[in-house]
């Protein structure tokens, strides 16, 4: 597992080193989706509604819940693209007959990308949350942090079961372009469970990460009991991980008997 | 003509029918406008008329549509073929390389009037039907008009930085997101701070926005509606001129010193 760790780190800080521009970006777009969403937002009410609702401003809620939402999707994109990605770049017979196990392969992807979850909260979250809440709020802040690449991590045995159930449909980013938005609608990161309907609460409780980014909501309405929802969204991801397993070894039967169609 | 004609049937295969393309692409656009509108319900009060927050949020989500399918559709479509070597073939066609453009645009416009329908009847259902009154007919399509010219203009610009240097997917992405908010696509430029509002109307993109939203009765352009389509046309018809120039510029350097190959992502 150490070994598939290294060699995807040394990948994935390759392209980062050698495109700088991915990470001014990438650092940005919590900054972009706020400005986003309080525009609008501004425009079709106000912040003390918002307030009333959630029990906090909207300011610190929305910086906190795109910086999640990008520290998930970096870890979940590239973990459902990746059979796309392998095939366009020619790499699938190659990973098809490594020796190494896939779902171990799979579960490397999000740990060097992960880190990047300190530079991501250090120039969003932090600087933010200690501007509105003081500088007694670092703790919390730090814990934010954490708790999102917690998030990320729980997604990923989810996610890794999506990738490969997908490639049963004959182009499978069709379908992935469909599941991208459901899973961050039911993941509550913009719109709190709390104030989902119950439906939509219910398919949210099934993903590992929707609870963990209770958790982090919890900490930003100033609340402390978060284990709960730790331990069901750690639950829940060991409960996905044979899943994923299945779901992998589906792709690889269908590389070897299809020769090579694309996914 | 055929050509146009052949292209136009190729992408309309691959865009919309093939594997229900277009079904896909709808659901996945309106679950992402979801996303987005859900958060915004949060800061909804009775102060404010439904009615109107939903005809703002519809002309954002148009603009915003637009630009998105300037910057995917077109300029990341350009990216695409030199990814998978098919513009080698372009070139070498003889053909010149905007007979693309004219092909692939119906497609598109058909995908932006289904996204629209798409938004409005989200909107309906979960704020309020917009309100659409057209109290200017004649400077709504010049305002249409002239976002076609830019976006037209900007996806040239894009596609040719993009096949000279190799530009990566975030970056393009960034845009997409940046463009709309700083140039007035999203709030009319009244509303929006002296500073945000300068730098909007040095670019071409703020006149079409501050066109469409005076015709639709829904704000007053800042400089005034004569000033605003004197200068948003003459900027529009600049700026995509500029950007066939510059478009073609790339091509020549191609042509002389091989297509840079642009990452995956």
């Amino acid at each position: 597992m150490l070994g598939l760790i290294r060699a995807e780190a040394l990948l994935f800080y390759a392209e980062v080193l050698r495109r700088k521009s991915i990470l001014v970006t990438f650092s940005l777009f919590p900054y972009l989706l706020t400005l986003l969403i309080l525009l609008i937002g501004s425009s079709a009410g106000s912040f003390n509604a918002f307030e009333s609702k959630v029990g906090i401003s909207p300011v610190p809620f929305f910086i906190s819940s795109s910086f999640v939402l990008m520290v998930v999707l970096g870890v979940s994109d590239e973990i459902l693209w990746r059979p796309i990605y392998n095939e366009e770049m020619g790499t699938s017979p190659y990973v098809v007959s490594s020796p190494s196990n896939p779902i171990l392969r799979s579960l490397a992807i999000p740990i060097p990308r992960l880190s990047l979850t300190l530079v991501l909260g250090s120039t969003s979250v932090l600087p933010v949350l200690l501007y509105y809440f003081g500088s007694g709020f670092l703790l919390e802040s730090i814990s934010i942090m954490g708790l999102a690449a917690l998030s990320g991590l729980a997604l990923s045995s989810l996610a890794i079961a999506i990738s490969g159930l997908a490639t049963l449909w004959g182009e499978s980013w069709r379908i992935i372009q469909v599941i991208r938005p459901l899973l961050f609608i039911f993941l509550g990161v913009f719109y709190p469970k709390h104030v989902m309907p119950t439906f939509a609460r219910l398919i949210s409780s099934l993903i590992p990460s929707s609870h963990t980014i209770e958790a982090i909501q919890t900490v930003l309405l100033g609340g402390s009991n978060i284990l709960v929802p730790i331990g069901i969204g750690v639950a829940l991801f060991m409960f996905y991980l044979p899943i994923g397993q299945k779901s992998l070894s589906i792709w690889e039967r269908k590389k070897l008997r299809s020769g090579g169609i694309r996914t | 003509m055929r050509v146009v004609i052949e292209i136009f049937k190729a992408y309309l295969r691959t865009e919309l029918i093939r594997n229900s393309g277009f079904l896909f692409g709808l659901l996945s656009l309106i679950l992402w406008l979801l996303l987005f509108l859900t958060s915004i319900i949060l800061f909804s009060s009775e102060e404010v008329d439904a009615s109107m927050v939903s005809s703002h949020s519809m002309v954002a989500m148009a603009i915003f549509l637009s630009y998105s399918i300037a910057t995917w559709d077109w300029a990341w479509e350009i990216r695409r073929l030199g990814f998978h070597g098919i513009m080698d073939y372009v070139i070498t066609s003889g053909r010149d390389f905007l007979v693309i453009f004219l092909g692939l645009i119906p497609v598109s416009l058909i995908w932006f009037s289904a996204s629209l329908l798409g938004s409005y009847v989200l909107l309906s259902l979960l704020i309020s039907p917009p309100l659409i009154s057209v109290v200017d007919l004649p400077t709504m399509l010049v305002g249409f008009l002239s976002l076609l010219l830019v976006l037209l203009g900007y996806s040239m610009i894009l596609g040719g930085v993009t096949i000279s240097t190799g530009t990566s997917g975030p970056v393009m992405e960034f845009l997409g997101w940046i463009l709309p908010i700083a140039t007035g696509g999203l709030t009319p430029l009244e509303r929006m701070p002296h500073l945000v509002r300068s730098l909007a109307l040095a670019t071409p993109f703020s006149y079409p926005a501050e066109m469409i939203r005076y015709s639709l009765g829904l704000a007053n352009p800042v400089l005034g509606i004569e000033k605003t389509i004197v200068l948003g046309i003459t900027y529009s018809v600049s700026f995509f001129l500029l950007g066939i120039f510059f478009f073609k510029r790339q091509i020549r350097k191609v042509l002389i010193k091989g297509a840079s190959i642009p990452s995956m992502y």
